[in-house]
């Protein structure tokens, strides 16, 4: 049975979860305000492949003796990941830091720069769940309308009544004014123009018209 | 927020990248009077539009600055359908209204095109009562 919930008072239990496993940052009964963060994960802005056999020209069997890192081993830009020593020396330094992930074959894998990505309340609430690893379930009393469809990312902004349509364009009229604005329609529409201006602009239609016969007359 | 909306408008919405909500469906209807009260008593308040939950539509909230959680002792079986429940259509003609389910027809129904459906009676606010396929209704939710 498909319901839709249409109150004045009701409590909300909103689930906030992360795409990929993270930190959760708070824990149950904190109280948190718009944009806290609730969870976050770290992840590698990029990771790098350096062939050590033939980059550094050394044999196969003698690359663990060049590389000055271990596995799993962190490092900060600069650092000399493999180096070969000697009159014509070579080296392999890190631009930026991280971490080695593997070293097989005689490559090394590398993960460079860390990516944070958040993810924060949309409401002040109350942490009444956790879900591990992953986010929180925020709760919070209010007045409450639900759809029954809609699309996009969480909004928040001063609720107004106007009555706004398309364009022909397909831009939305007025859209300047209700910017950082929630806007109700009672019903939304394209203004663009009628069939019969469409007809009266369009070449074609004056072209069957024209009757060259009639005009001489 | 829209009541209603043109096919060739939510083309045009869903290309504008705007979040929006859908609250009555297709077509030309009135949205109901308890959505405009509680919309009016929204009206100039901060509010927030936030995606739908596993299983519910998107929804428009406005958060109020009490801490008791009124729900917790009210709640009730909200996916079942039981006679006394308020309900909205959104199969035309009467897309949008608002009724009162007075029966459940036990036996499926068989409409013209041959197709079998779960009917239920509701009662209009001015007292019509029509017989509608439970795929056409939305239960409302306090």
């Amino acid at each position: 049975m498909r319901t839709q919930r249409i109150s004045k008072r009701h409590q909300i239990l909103y689930p906030l979860s992360l795409n990929k496993p993270g930190k959760v940052l708070v824990r149950t009964g904190d109280v948190v305000n718009q944009g806290d963060v609730i969870a976050e994960t770290h992840l590698p802005e990029r990771f790098l492949v350096y062939d050590i056999v033939n980059q550094l020209k050394v044999k196969p069997e003698e690359v663990e003796k060049y590389i000055y890192r271990l596995n799993a081993e962190s490092f900060i830009a600069g650092d000399v990941i493999a180096q070969k020593p000697g009159l014509f020396s070579r080296l392999f330094r890190a631009k930026q830091d991280g971490k080695v992930v593997s070293i097989r074959d005689g490559k090394v894998v590398l993960a460079l720069g860390e990516a944070v990505e958040s993810l924060t309340a949309p409401f002040s609430g109350v942490v009444s769940e956790l879900i591990a690893g992953r986010g929180a379930v925020i709760a919070a009393v209010g007045a409450i309308v639900e759809g029954l469809a809609g699309e996009g990312e969480n909004a928040c902004g001063e609720l107004v009544h106007s009555n706004p349509g398309f364009d022909r364009n397909k831009r939305l009229e007025d859209a300047e004014n209700l910017a950082e604005k929630i806007c109700i329609a009672k019903r939304l529409v394209m203004r663009g123009w009628s069939g019969s201006w469409r007809r009266l602009a369009s070449a074609d239609w004056w072209l069957a018209r024209w009757n060259p016969t009639r005009s001489k007359l | 927020m829209v009541g209603t909306l043109e096919p060739d408008a939510f083309q045009a919405l869903n290309e504008s990248g705007l979040p929006w909500i859908l609250l009555s469906g297709f077509g030309v209807a009135e949205t109901d009077q308890d959505t405009l009260d509680i919309l009016m008593s929204m009206s100039g308040k901060q509010v927030h539009l936030l995606r739908g939950m596993e299983g519910q539509g998107a929804l428009l909230f406005c958060p109020s600055n009490e801490t008791d959680s009124p729900s917790l002792f009210t709640a009730q079986a909200e996916n079942t359908l039981n006679l006394g429940d308020r309900v909205k259509l959104f199969g035309q003609p009467h897309l949008g209204r608002v009724g009162e389910v007075v029966d459940i027809c036990e036996q499926d129904e068989t409409s013209s095109s041959g197709i079998q459906y779960r009917a239920v009676v509701v009662k209009l606010a001015d007292e019509v009562s029509v017989k509608v396929p439970v795929e056409n209704l939305v239960k409302l939710l306090d």
